[in-house]
């Protein structure tokens, strides 16, 4: 049965993973899911976890080669490496919004992963968010497991600091 | 001669970024891959102006890193900048408290970054 909670969290991943592809310059539209890609055209894939009081879980990044190549600031560099870090950034941008919901989770380091046929399986029969970027595809999923009767707020709690904003810089 | 900046990243990507920003700038750079790397760098040189550091980081994380250094006394003139996803206030003051001088959070903007460790490294 899908979680009531999912559909929360994949709006705040969709607009996460819009926001941070915008960062680099490359706009990602999005597509029905059933538009996700032939598992041979995925290069790389990233998994992060993450693990708190009320929910765990993991972000799961999978992209065509052309995101990768459009984005990735060191034109030589590993796309293995880059997936990995582009999924830090993504899930360090879905913990922000989190923490603005009141919401804290603690965050694991990103594995990377490339294969010819990649195919991440989540539980619960969970189909990617597919989005369109620099003629390929990007594909995230959100695979969350939560403490009994929570449900994610939809407005942040009164009296709480808000997180330095990416892209932020604070001096001491 | 070049101020020496110590670049502490595991992504390999993000450590070509930092160092193509700096390097722009006429800094010098040297590279460590975790908290264990940086940590032998820091005890190992006094030559170095600043440190960009990540937080999340496997064996050795950022701000162990800040703890053990400082507990060293490797931080007195040694300015520290957190570079990292991480967002969270009680991180952010749990480095302040540690010793790190200014927190950026990714992704950075070129320009930003290489003002704050050019502000930090003249102090």
């Amino acid at each position: 049965m899908r979680n009531p909670n999912n559909r929360p969290i994949d709006d705040l991943v969709f607009d996460c993973c819009r926001e941070l592809f915008s960062a680099y310059q490359l706009d990602v539209h999005p597509r029905d899911r059933s538009d996700f890609p032939a598992t041979e055209q995925l290069a790389v894939c990233g998994v992060m976890g993450f693990g708190g009081k009320l929910m765990r879980g993991a972000l799961v990044l999978a992209t065509t080669r052309e995101p990768l190549e459009h984005t990735n600031p060191d034109a030589f560099g590993s796309q293995r490496d880059w997936v990995c870090e582009l999924t830090n950034q993504l899930m360090g941008r879905v913990k922000n919004q989190l923490l603005t919901l009141g919401v804290e989770v603690l965050l694991a380091t990103p594995a990377g992963l490339s294969g010819e046929n990649l195919s991440p399986t989540p539980s619960k029969l969970r189909a990617p968010q597919v989005f369109a970027a620099a003629n390929g595809f990007v594909c995230v999923w959100i695979d969350c497991e939560y403490t009994d009767g929570f449900e994610l707020p939809s407005s942040p709690p009164q009296d709480l600091e808000p997180p330095v904003a990416e892209g932020d810089t604070v001096l001491f | 001669m070049a101020k020496k900046i110590l670049i502490v990243d595991d992504s390999a990507t993000v450590r070509q970024q930092v160092r193509a920003a700096l390097t722009d700038a006429s800094f010098e750079v040297i590279e460590a891959s975790d908290g264990v790397e940086a940590f032998e760098a820091i005890i190992g040189r006094d030559d170095l102006a600043a440190v960009v550091c990540d937080v999340n980081m496997p064996r050795m994380g950022g701000l162990e890193l800040l703890q053990l250094a400082a507990a060293k006394g490797k931080l007195v003139g040694l300015p520290v900048l957190m570079l990292t996803t991480e967002g969270q206030p009680a991180l952010v003051q749990k480095a302040k408290a540690a010793g790190a001088k200014g927190w950026i959070v990714k992704p950075f903007k070129p320009e930003l970054l290489v003002a704050a460790v050019r502000k930090l490294a003249e102090l």
